[in-house]
């Protein structure tokens, strides 16, 4: 048993491979124990598959996987601990949701029988129908509240919330807040849709093509993008040596997007020279970072994408 | 109403500098909880425990313990003061800098200034005899 | 994190162990299947020997014998079933695959050695109604060797294809689990051979195939031990074959 709430995981160089496809490469990782973590990237970058590894779904090709600092494959302590909840539910399809509750709550000594009932309430998911009978939106409610209610010290959502309506998600977004605070425990969260998600995390671990592209607590990555408007000459005057993540010009005006912080006598000096500074929400960030033809995350400082809005 | 370029937890500390600038919220009087915080903004709880942690810092904020925080005494004062000097660099320098583009002159500025000042002495007389008696 | 003041999260303790727990659901899920084959068995069973009384005036064959490959095929897709239905929500529910492989041997083989104490038991009762109606004294009950044998004797006899039947139905079924539709077909004849062989030694196919002939006239408990043999290899087939299966995403 570990003092700190919920488990932490260590990825030490680990390579899983399909065939001829490799979907990690070399993943070095670490999510700390008692965090909200974004597991973000683009479909295919690896999220599920780091999912599958930390829940004992499967085992790496090579390398070392570790939850709350044992190797998690066929352990008997762990496994009850840790929690993935995939959007194509692992449930027994052809079973009544309360018979499904009942299968699931006998296999963890945490779940919470009325936290469950609570969050079918939430959903309007009715006890006596089949997970085969239900529409996506209404399976994902179900998968998110067995992943919720199991309470486990480690519990993955891989996707879950994208097949919600909004109304759902938001008030999905609510119950997984409440119970954190309440119950605090590792939870992390995959998505590539990170907008409204990203004021829940605490800590952001970007994948590219099955590599990890960043590692970082929230606030501080937010922090690092800025954009800058304003005339062309004195934009790139003023980006000149900074990492470019993307540009945009119109007639005379440019926006480069940049990362790296600025100090107080750089925001002066954009001021001086009438440029606008602009946030960058996690959301862009992420697409500037993520961008295929930025090959290797190091684009030149004056790299010519055309960043779409 | 987070959508400035500072992290998230800057502008919440903003905020709440500006509740006790303005009387919001009075010396002694307790803040939200960063639990309270976090599920009424949505936001991770680290994020609003690092804002509260910053004002702790500043002395703006104390904690009690097993109860929770509470605007310091004199924070108001405080705060009050670091604004006065920002105030000529960071509001009334850029009023002069865009009254210039836009050929506006001073005196007009000026006036302008005169004549809200009068105004907000009618109707608020009171918070500013308040800064003045504790100063 | 200072928000994290009190942990309720960490295990402490559980009510059932994992393997009850996955126990109770597998041998609740056969149990209940049970009920309703032979429920729907017996009445079967009842009109057959209604029509062959009505038709030919004396029921002279055993209709019960019949059910054997009905007892032995019904249960081999419901262990196919259970692997493809369960497995994936056991593991996803934080159990290990060693409490899965244990659960469902243990339910393989007592599913198996039920059908046999069933069937086993009809053929008695059967008999023993053939006596009491005055038909002929001694029917015969086709492909066994079990004729005028008593209950012990039928089980053993029974008992190794029908636990086999189980069995070889798991195996099918982590083989289409963890090699996808095509693997599992083409490797049926291989997943399916030991109920097949087991079958085939008992005379049940090739039966007048003279190569078996020392077979089957060998001592007694012959066909047991072969049957014996059958079950720990296909067990350990499945096992091994489970214990290091990843879990694949549905279609």
């Amino acid at each position: 048993m570990t003092a700190t709430p919920g488990y932490g995981v260590t990825l030490r160089g680990v390579t899983q491979r399909f065939g001829d496809t490799v979907a990690l490469d070399g993943v070095d990782l670490e999510i700390r124990p008692g965090t909200i973590t974004g597991l973000l990237g683009r479909n295919g970058s690896g999220k599920t598959t780091l999912g599958s590894l930390v829940a004992a779904f499967r085992r790496p090709t090579s390398g070392q996987v570790l939850v709350d600092g044992e190797d998690p494959w066929e352990n008997e302590r762990t496994a009850p601990g840790v929690c993935l909840v995939r959007e194509s539910g692992d449930v027994l399809d052809e079973d009544r949701l309360r018979d499904n509750l009942d299968f699931f709550a006998g296999a963890r000594p945490t779940f919470d029988r009325a936290f469950a009932a609570e969050l079918m309430d939430l959903f309007e998911l009715d006890p006596k129908s089949k997970p085969s009978k239900l529409s996506r939106g209404k399976k994902s409610a179900f998968g998110i509240t067995i992943g919720l209610a199991s309470r486990a010290p480690l519990t993955v959502l891989d996707e879950v919330h994208l097949g919600l309506d909004a109304p759902s998600r938001y008030a999905f977004y609510d119950a997984l807040l409440a119970d954190y605070l309440a119950h605090p425990r590792t939870i992390v969260l995959s998505s590539h849709l990170i907008e409204e998600i990203e004021r829940l995390l605490e800590d952001v671990v970007v994948l590219d093509r099955g590599r990890v592209l960043l590692t970082q607590d929230a606030d501080s990555l937010r922090a690092e993008g800025v954009s800058v408007t304003g005339p062309q000459d004195a934009v790139d005057a003023f980006v000149a040596g900074r990492t470019v993540l993307g540009t945009q010009r119109l007639g005379r005006t440019a926006q480069v997007t940049v990362r790296g912080g600025l100090t107080d006598a750089d925001v002066a000096r954009a001021r001086a020279t009438g440029l606008d500074l602009g946030p960058v929400p996690l959301q862009d960030l992420f697409v500037h970072l993520t961008d295929p033809r930025r090959r290797d995350g190091a684009a030149p400082a004056h790299a010519e994408s055309e960043v779409l809005p | 109403m987070f959508d400035g370029r500072d992290p998230v937890y800057l502008q919440i500390a903003d905020q709440i500098r500006q509740d006790v600038l303005s009387g919001a919220l009075a010396a002694e009087e307790q803040v939200m909880s960063t639990t309270q915080y976090a599920t009424t903004f949505r936001i991770n709880p680290a994020t609003a425990a690092k804002a509260f942690n910053q004002l702790v810092d500043e002395g703006v904020l104390y904690k009690r313990r097993g109860v929770g925080m509470f605007v310091a005494p004199g924070a108001r004062e405080r705060l009050v003061a670091e604004s006065r000097e920002s105030f000529f660099t960071d509001t009334v320098d850029p009023v002069a800098e865009a009254a210039h583009v836009l050929n506006i002159p001073v005196e007009d500025v000026v006036a302008r200034l005169r004549a809200r000042a009068a105004h907000l002495a009618a109707t608020t007389d009171t918070t500013t005899t308040d800064t003045e008696a504790a100063r | 994190m200072s928000t994290a003041t009190a942990s309720r999260t960490v295990a402490t303790g559980r009510r059932t162990s994992p393997l009850t727990h996955a126990l109770r659901r597998q041998l609740g899920v056969a149990a209940y299947l049970a009920g309703w084959y032979w429920a729907i068995a017996l009445v079967v069973l009842l009109v057959a020997t209604l029509i062959v009384w009505r038709v030919n005036g004396a029921v002279d064959v055993s209709v019960v014998a019949y059910a054997r490959q009905s007892a032995i095929w019904f249960p081999f897709s419901q262990a196919i079933l259970l692997v493809a239905a369960l497995l994936r929500p056991h593991l996803a529910a934080g159990m290990t695959r060693r409490t899965f492989v244990r659960a469902s041997l243990v339910t393989a083989v007592s599913t198996g050695l039920g059908y046999t104490l069933v069937l086993s038991a009809l053929l008695l009762v059967e008999r023993a109604l053939h006596t009491a109606v005055g038909w002929d004294a001694e029917i015969l009950e086709q492909g066994f060797e079990l004729t005028g044998r008593d209950f012990p004797a039928m089980v053993a006899e029974l008992g190794p294809a029908l636990v086999l039947a189980n069995l070889c139905g798991l195996l099918v079924g982590v083989v289409y689990h963890r090699f996808g539709g095509w693997w599992g077909t083409v490797t049926l004849p291989l997943t399916v051979l030991p109920i097949v062989a087991t079958l085939a030694l008992a005379g049940e196919w090739f039966g007048s195939l003279p190569a078996l002939d020392g077979v089957l006239s060998g001592p007694a408990d012959a066909p047991l031990l072969t049957g014996a043999v059958l079950v720990v290899v296909t067990a350990g087939a499945y096992a091994a074959l489970t214990r290091s299966t990843p879990v694949r995403t549905p279609r």
